[in-house]
């Protein structure tokens, strides 16, 4: 884990802006647009969250969207004010006020800000001396607690590295599997927070390797759901969940965690599996870390971008559980409902009246133009299959774009071999391509029996010339003399 | 021990004249005395040119140790031209069989000689008369090949080494001639480098392959090349590129991936517009000096064409406006021009309107290629190489190194000696590629 530490001095650490950066330089000039046609409700989306996962969001809003900017950072700020992270406080402030538009201008709170300064630094002091003591004591528990606080303190202040450095020496002192189970949860939702994707799986793994002993041979099979999910994983959770409320929770913990983190790979399918396995049993997390609508929007469009029809139907359609969520957010369900009625219009329709509520979510910015696009191809390919030839005014119309748009997303598809088919430029029509297999069959047919003859001819002289010991070796002796004279001009010299 | 040229002949053309065997060790004999090579070079008592003296069909050995001496020595050791055409003209391929290094040299020397008198056309024919009746059959390869090979190239006449270049070479007699595994390289490569320069990118893109799969324990710089040629031909004849062989040497495929310039030109092809124009525009001096400009200019020549292949596959009918469009061109008539010529060869089947309007004809089905007749030779074909296969296996599998391989790797694993040594009451099949495939390789492996 790369942590680079500076001394103790939380103002001056900004290693808990670090994965803010590249999204910041990234999308300085990609601007959020809110509108009628892509509205976007600052106060009912933020209500769903708390504390920092409400900060962060107001944050990242702020550098997406220039109109909500100022709305989003005042809001912020006063969240921020509630927690200990002065140098947070401070640098919103600033970019409050150094916003070009700024009409009024937030007063620095430089006492607030120095008092929780000097408090979070007595607050520190307390903890590492009492870790001094319990580490010279040896009493492991401890020394773990001394760690996790230390951890939790970071955090409170926004030192991130930091915390998830206390964090990691903890697990040295773990002495029973729930602790490590705590352990790695915490780390997840510290991941989470800081949407740092890639560290995400290491902590499943020793989340999960820390589920496993107790319950025997129930929990491997369990177990193994989250690696290969079966055609019903959501039924299998949700059998197991009567079993242990607690063990639940930590499931549902560790199958948002990797949701997220196939999400961010941009394994869709993967990540649609493990949502669909989530449930209310989630809702430590509510709040602090997702919200019950944000699943349901993941869920879906993981799902409608990568999943088969059929198993859509299991693992969306029919699933109760995912229908909490789905409630949630009622365009989600009709996004699923649309999608699966062919009704591929209205599926774009959706998309593109909520691009706005997509582009501004932390976890899904970065996917949106994908997914949205290949969910385009993927309903023109859907589209297309039971006809033979289909007029591309039909279906530009289903698609609500311009014929031309869509010859172009059609050549596309065909290039990439998604649709057999061939454009009739002319009478604008998509055909079918016509393969008749016979031909198809003899043409392969003599096609291999060529190759394997000339293959056949080739190996053979190969052959005889290792029998001969023809073979080029490293030139110690000589320095191939008669090389210099080949001459290599092609065009210059030789060619007519 | 003879001393004088005079005593040589007599002794050579004597009572055992036709044992090559015989006189061929009289000369090498005679040639380990000091000064052999002056004395060879000297004329016979009555003071006459031994080689006006002696014939080159009957005493073909004599003649080609003396002619190669003479071309030896400065100045061409007074040769006439017509000295050097008779004797390829009318050697007697048996007797020159038993000296191949002296024919090898003379190949050389006859290339030499027509550097020195300024005149490389010259070597040309009588190369190709060597070349051609040297061997037992013309699918050998001998040393003398890429010397011909190059010889045509320096001298400008490539459609010379056409008819040596149609057999392809299948056998390898180190007897019949010392061959280094430099002259089945460079065989193969000038061999493609001639095909490509004649257009007939087919067998060029067969030869070049040929020296790129070549055995080879590192690659040589002369495959590296032979593969830098294969890539363009094979963008010209097929629009990319084909993976070689997988016997390839792996060193040499990385080596060649690891060139920018070859890897940029191939990530690009055929799409004109954008990248691929800029590399061309920043490499054009590399590809100079590369000496593979000229075909790479035929490469981006072509790649208007598979571009316009490519709208086959995916329009049924467009515009020439859109043609010009996507291929690049600036505006429709040079589309249009590029669309006749296609249909003209017969590489594109597709009718143009008078409105502009480009219709592509679904490939017609070339009935006479699925005949009975061509299914059938096709058939005999593969029913010959499989006997031939057959029958090559059967020698392999009773040849004393595979033998002794064998019977080296049955002791070796005696553990398990139940197995036994792999196969012997297995049917011959090479055709599955398995054991007995791998053990053909194998034999030959160290």
């Amino acid at each position: 884990m790369a942590s680079e530490v500076l001394a103790g001095e939380p103002l001056a650490s900004y290693s808990g802006t670090a994965p803010a950066e590249p999204r910041n330089t990234k999308s300085k000039r990609r601007n959020v647009v809110i509108s009628d046609a892509h509205p976007f409700d600052l106060e009912v989306y933020i209500s769903q969250y708390t504390g920092r996962a409400a900060i962060n969001r107001l944050r990242f809003i702020a550098d997406e969207c220039e109109q909500l900017a100022p709305q989003a950072l005042q809001r912020a700020i006063q969240l921020i004010i509630q927690t200990r992270d002065a140098s947070l406080y401070q640098r919103t402030v600033h970019e409050f006020n150094s916003r070009p538009s700024a009409a009024d201008v937030i007063p620095y709170n430089s006492e607030w800000a120095e008092m929780t300064h000097a408090q979070n630094t007595s607050e520190r002091e307390r903890l590492e001396t009492e870790l001094k003591t319990y580490t010279s004591n040896m009493i492991k528990e401890s020394i773990r607690m001394g760690h996790r606080e230390l951890g939790d303190h970071y955090w409170s202040v926004g030192d991130y590295s930091q915390s998830l450095k206390h964090y990691n020496k903890s697990r040295e002192f773990c002495t029973t599997n729930q602790h490590v189970l705590e352990y790695s949860l915490t780390a997840l939702q510290l991941l989470l927070e800081h949407c740092d994707y890639s560290h995400i799986a290491a902590y499943i793994f020793k989340a999960e390797a820390a589920f496993a002993p107790p319950e025997g041979s129930k929990d491997s099979s369990k177990k193994s759901t989250v690696i290969h999910p079966p055609g019903s994983a959501a039924a299998a959770a949700a059998a197991s969940a009567a079993a242990n409320p607690d063990r639940e929770k930590a499931q549902a913990k560790i199958d948002y965690a990797n949701g997220i983190a196939f999400m961010a790979q941009g394994h869709y399918e993967k990540a649609a599996f493990a949502f669909s396995k989530l449930n209310r049993s989630l809702d430590d997390w509510f709040g602090t870390v997702v919200a019950p609508a944000d699943i349901a929007i993941y869920g879906t469009l993981c799902a409608i971008v990568s999943m088969t029809r059929s198993s859509i139907k299991v693992n969306y359609h029919e699933n109760e559980s995912f229908g909490y969520f789905l409630e949630q957010e009622p365009y989600a369900r009709e996004l699923l409902d649309a999608f699966m009625n062919s009704r591929f219009s209205v599926v774009l329709d959706l998309l593109d009246r909520n691009s706005s509520r997509h582009l501004l979510d932390i976890h899904l910015n970065r996917h949106v133009s994908g997914i949205t696009n290949e969910i385009r191809e993927r309903s023109v390919v859907l589209y297309f299959q039971p006809f033979a030839t289909v007029q591309l005014e039909k279906m530009s119309s289903a698609f609500g774009m311009s014929v031309s748009e869509m010859e172009i997303l059609a050549a596309h598809l065909i290039q990439d071999g998604r649709i057999k088919a061939r454009i009739d430029s002319k009478n604008k029509v998509l055909v079918v391509k016509e393969n008749d297999p016979r031909v198809a069959l003899y043409r392969r047919a003599f096609k291999t029996a060529r190759d394997t003859q000339k293959l056949t001819e080739k190996l053979l002289f190969r052959m005889r010339l290792m029998q001969a010991d023809l073979i080029v070796k490293a030139p110690k002796r000589d320095n191939h003399p008669s090389q210099q004279q080949i001459p290599s001009q092609f065009g210059s010299e030789v060619a007519p | 021990m003879t001393d004088t040229l005079d005593a040589l002949i007599t002794k050579i053309t004597g009572a055992d004249a036709n044992n090559f065997r015989l006189v061929s060790a009289t000369l090498s004999a005679f040639l380990k005395q000091d000064d052999a090579e002056n004395i060879l070079r000297g004329t016979i008592q009555t003071g006459q040119d031994p080689l006006r003296v002696l014939s080159p069909s009957t005493t073909t050995l004599a003649y080609l140790y003396i002619l190669s001496s003479r071309l030896s020595a400065s100045g061409n050791g007074g040769v006439h031209p017509s000295y050097i055409a008779e004797f390829c003209q009318s050697f007697d391929p048996t007797a020159a069989r038993f000296a191949p290094e002296r024919i090898t040299k003379l190949a050389r020397l006859i290339v030499k000689y027509s550097e020195s008198i300024r005149n490389p056309p010259f070597a040309i024919l009588p190369l190709y008369h060597l070349v051609s009746r040297y061997p037992p059959s013309p699918a050998y390869l001998t040393t003398i090949h890429p010397i011909f090979l190059l010889s045509c190239i320096t001298g400008t006449h490539l459609s010379a080494a056409l008819p040596i270049l149609s057999t392809p070479i299948s056998q390898i007699d180190l007897l019949l001639s010392d061959l280094d595994y430099n002259d089945n390289l460079q065989y193969h490569y000038l061999g493609g480098v001639i095909f490509g320069a004649l257009k007939r990118y087919e067998e060029a893109e067969d030869f070049l392959e040929t020296a790129v799969s070549s055995p080879a324990h590192s690659p040589s710089a002369i495959q590296l090349e032979a593969y830098k040629k294969l890539i363009l031909i094979q963008l010209i004849r097929h629009g990319k590129t084909i993976p070689p062989p997988k016997y390839t040497n792996t060193a040499l495929t990385k080596q060649m991936k690891a060139i920018p310039q070859y890897a940029a030109i191939v990530r690009h092809y055929p799409t004109l517009k954008g990248p691929l124009q800029e590399v061309l525009a920043k490499e054009i001096n590399f590809f100079r000096e590369e000496g593979n400009f000229g075909l790479l200019t035929v490469a981006i020549n072509h790649a208007r064409r598979w571009a316009l292949k490519n709208l086959n596959k995916t329009y049924l009918s467009l515009s020439l406006h859109q043609v010009a469009s996507y291929i690049g061109f600036s505006n429709e008539d040079e589309a249009r021009e590029l669309v006749l010529s296609m249909v003209e060869d017969g590489t594109l089947s597709a009718t143009l309107s008078p409105d502009g309007t480009l219709t592509f004809l679904e490939e017609t089905l070339d009935s006479s290629a699925f005949a009975p007749e061509a299914v059938e030779s096709m058939l005999r074909q593969a029913q010959d190489s499989g006997e031939l296969l057959t029958e090559l296996n059967m020698s392999i599998m009773k040849s004393r190194e595979l033998l002794t391989k064998a019977l080296k790797e049955k002791e070796a694993s005696s553990g398990y000696a139940a197995a036994g040594s792999p196969g012997y009451d297995e049917e011959p099949d090479i055709w599955t590629g398995g054991r007995s495939g791998r053990r053909v390789d194998g034999l030959f492996d160290d």
